[in-house]
C-alpha cells in the first residue's frame, strides 16, 4: 500500500516536472483532470496555510485553515469569473475553435502559479518563524513579493507556451494580453475581498475582515490621492 | 408528449447552434424567422441575466438589502435593447436604402437582432465580474463606470458586426471596370491638380452614413437607458421603478467620473 502510494507520488512528481519544463510541444502524459486539480489545491492550500503562520499561536490556528482554503479560492474563483467573458471575446475575434487549446494553457498558468508558490513556501515559513509579531508589514511585503514572483514566472512560461498559438493565428496575441489584464483586474479585487491572508496580530480572527467589503481600486485611488496631497 | 412540450419549445427558442454560429462570425441565415426568434429569445434572456448581476449592488451596499433592484434591472435591460432597436430600425433601413445598399428590411432586422444579441452576450458573459464587484464594493461611481465600460464594449462589438454584415453583403467592384475607370480618369485629368478634393470611392458612402446612424443609435440607447433608470440604484435613494425626467446620460457619466476622481 505504502509502496503503491510512493509510486503514485513519484509519477505525479514526474508530471509536475514535465509541466515545469515542457515548451511548445505538449507531452502525452501531461498533468490534466483530477490530478491537476489535486496538485492545484494542495500547492495553493499549502502556501495559504504557511502564509498564515505569522505570529503563530494556538488561537491563530483557524487562520491557517482559512489560508489553506483562501489561496485556491483566490485563483480558482478569479478564473471562473473571467472565463465566460474571455470565451465570448475569443469567439468574436474569430479564434473560438482554438479555445480548448487556450483553456489548457490557462489551466497550466494557474497550476504554475500554485506550484511556484508552494516552492517558495519553505522560505515564507522561515520568514514567518523568524519575524517578531510587530514585523507585520515586512511579512506582508515578502508575501507580495512571492505572489509577484509566482505571477511573473508563470506569465513567462505562459508567454513562451502561447507563442505557437500566436504563430498559428496572430489574433491570439491581443486576446492573451487581454486575458492577463482581465485576470489581474479581477484577481486584485478578489485578493482584497478575501483578506486577511496573513492576519494582522491586533485584528479579530475570522474568514473575512469585519465590516462591509471594500473596492480595492477605490482604496488604491484614495492612497494615491493622500500621497499626492502630502507631497504637494 | 405533453411533458416534453415545454422542453421542445425551450430548445427551439434558445437554439444554442444559432448563438454559437453568430459568435463565431457566421452570419448566414440570420434573417430567417427561426434564427430571428432564437436571437430575440437569447438577447432577452442574456440581458435579463446581466440585469440580475447589476442589481446585486443593492444587496451589498444598502443597510437593508433590496432585491427589487435585481428584478427591476432584469426586466428593464431587455426592454432597453428591444426599445432601441424599434426606435432606430426604420432610420437604418431608410438610410441604407437611400444609399443603394442591397439589403431587404428583413435582412436589416436580422443584422440588428444579431448585433443586439452580440451586445447581450458580451455583457452577460462579463456579468459574473460585475456581480462580484457589486457584492464586494461600496463605491457607486465605480460600479457605474464599470457598467458603462462593459456596455460600451458590448455595443462596440455588436456594431462592428453590423459593419461586417454590410461589408459582406456589398458586391466586390469588378476589377476590369475599376481598372478601366481609373485609366479613363488618368487620361482625362491633367497631372498637376493636387489640391482638388478627391471624390469618395464607390461603395464607401454607406460607411459614412452608417457612422452617422451609429451616433444616432448610441444617442437613442443612452437616452432610453436614462429614461428607464435606475438600473443599479444610487445607495442614497430608495427603490423606485422610474426616476422621471431630469438631466441626461452624458451629464451623469461626467458627474460620476468627477465624484470618483475627487473621492
Amino acid at each position: 500500500m505504502i509502496a503503491n502510494l510512493g509510486q503514485h507520488v513519484l509519477a505525479l512528481g514526474g508530471e509536475i516536472d514535465g509541466l515545469l519544463r515542457h515548451g511548445n510541444h505538449r507531452r502525452a502524459d501531461e498533468l490534466r483532470g483530477k490530478k491537476a486539480l489535486l496538485v492545484f489545491l494542495v500547492c495553493g492550500g499549502f502556501y495559504g496555510a504557511i502564509m498564515a503562520t505569522f505570529a503563530f499561536s494556538a488561537e491563530r490556528l483557524p487562520l491557517v485553515a482559512y489560508g489553506m482554503l483562501k489561496v485556491p479560492i483566490l485563483f480558482g474563483f478569479t478564473m471562473i469569473l473571467a472565463i465566460p467573458g474571455f470565451y465570448v471575446l475569443s469567439n468574436l475575434r474569430g479564434v473560438g475553435s482554438d479555445f480548448k487549446e487556450v483553456f489548457s494553457l490557462l489551466l497550466d498558468y494557474q497550476l504554475l502559479i500554485a506550484i511556484t508558490l508552494a516552492a517558495l513556501a519553505p522560505i515564507t515559513l522561515l520568514v514567518n518563524l523568524s519575524a517578531s509579531s510587530d514585523a507585520y508589514q515586512a511579512v506582508q511585503l515578502w508575501n507580495t513579493f512571492t505572489f509577484f514572483i509566482a505571477a511573473v514566472t508563470a506569465q513567462r512560461k505562459f508567454s513562451s507556451q502561447s507563442k505557437a498559438l500566436v504563430y498559428k493565428d496572430s489574433r491570439h496575441r491581443l486576446l492573451l494580453h487581454g486575458w492577463t489584464a482581465l485576470y489581474a483586474f479581477i484577481g486584485i479585487q478578489m485578493a482584497w475581498t478575501l483578506r486577511p491572508f496573513i492576519g494582522s496580530p491586533g485584528q479579530r480572527i475570522g474568514f473575512l475582515r469585519e465590516g462591509k467589503l471594500e473596492n480595492a481600486y477605490v482604496k488604491l485611488f484614495e492612497i494615491f490621492s493622500e500621497l499626492l496631497g502630502s507631497i504637494f | 408528449m405533453h411533458s416534453m412540450l415545454p422542453y421542445l419549445i425551450f430548445m427551439t427558442l434558445f437554439s444554442w447552434t444559432t448563438l454559437d454560429r453568430l459568435l463565431r462570425g457566421n452570419l448566414a441565415n440570420v434573417d430567417s424567422s427561426s434564427a430571428g426568434k432564437a436571437l430575440l429569445s437569447w438577447q432577452i434572456l442574456l440581458a435579463a441575466f446581466y440585469g440580475l448581476c447589476l442589481g446585486l449592488f443593492a444587496l451589498s451596499v444598502r443597510e437593508t438589502p433590496d432585491a427589487r433592484f435585481m428584478f427591476s434591472a432584469a426586466l428593464k435591460l431587455p426592454v432597453l435593447i428591444i426599445g432601441a432597436t424599434l426606435v432606430t430600425l426604420p432610420s437604418l433601413y431608410v438610410f441604407l436604402a437611400l444609399f443603394d445598399v442591397s439589403l431587404s428590411f428583413k435582412q436589416v432586422l436580422g443584422g440588428m437582432l444579431a448585433a443586439n444579441t452580440i451586445f447581450a452576450t458580451v455583457i452577460a458573459s462579463l456579468g459574473p465580474i460585475v456581480g462580484f464587484f457589486s457584492l464586494s464594493s461600496q463605491s457607486y461611481p465605480f460600479i457605474l463606470l464599470l457598467n458603462v465600460t462593459i456596455c460600451g464594449l458590448g455595443g462596440f462589438l455588436g456594431m462592428r458586426l453590423v459593419v461586417k454584415t454590410l461589408a459582406a453583403s456589398q458586391p466586390e467592384p469588378d476589377p476590369v471596370i475599376a481598372k478601366a475607370s481609373e485609366e479613363t480618369k488618368a487620361d482625362n485629368q491633367p497631372p498637376s491638380l493636387p489640391n482638388e478634393p478627391m471624390a469618395a470611392p464607390e461603395g464607401q458612402s454607406w460607411k459614412g452614413i452608417l457612422g452617422v446612424w451609429m451616433v444616432l443609435y448610441v444617442f437613442v440607447g443612452t437616452q432610453l437607458a436614462w429614461i428607464l433608470r435606475p438600473f443599479i440604484g444610487n445607495p442614497e435613494s430608495p427603490f423606485v421603478w422610474f426616476r422621471g425626467k431630469s438631466g441626461s446620460f452624458v451629464d451623469a457619466v461626467l458627474r460620476a467620473l468627477g465624484e470618483y476622481l475627487s473621492s
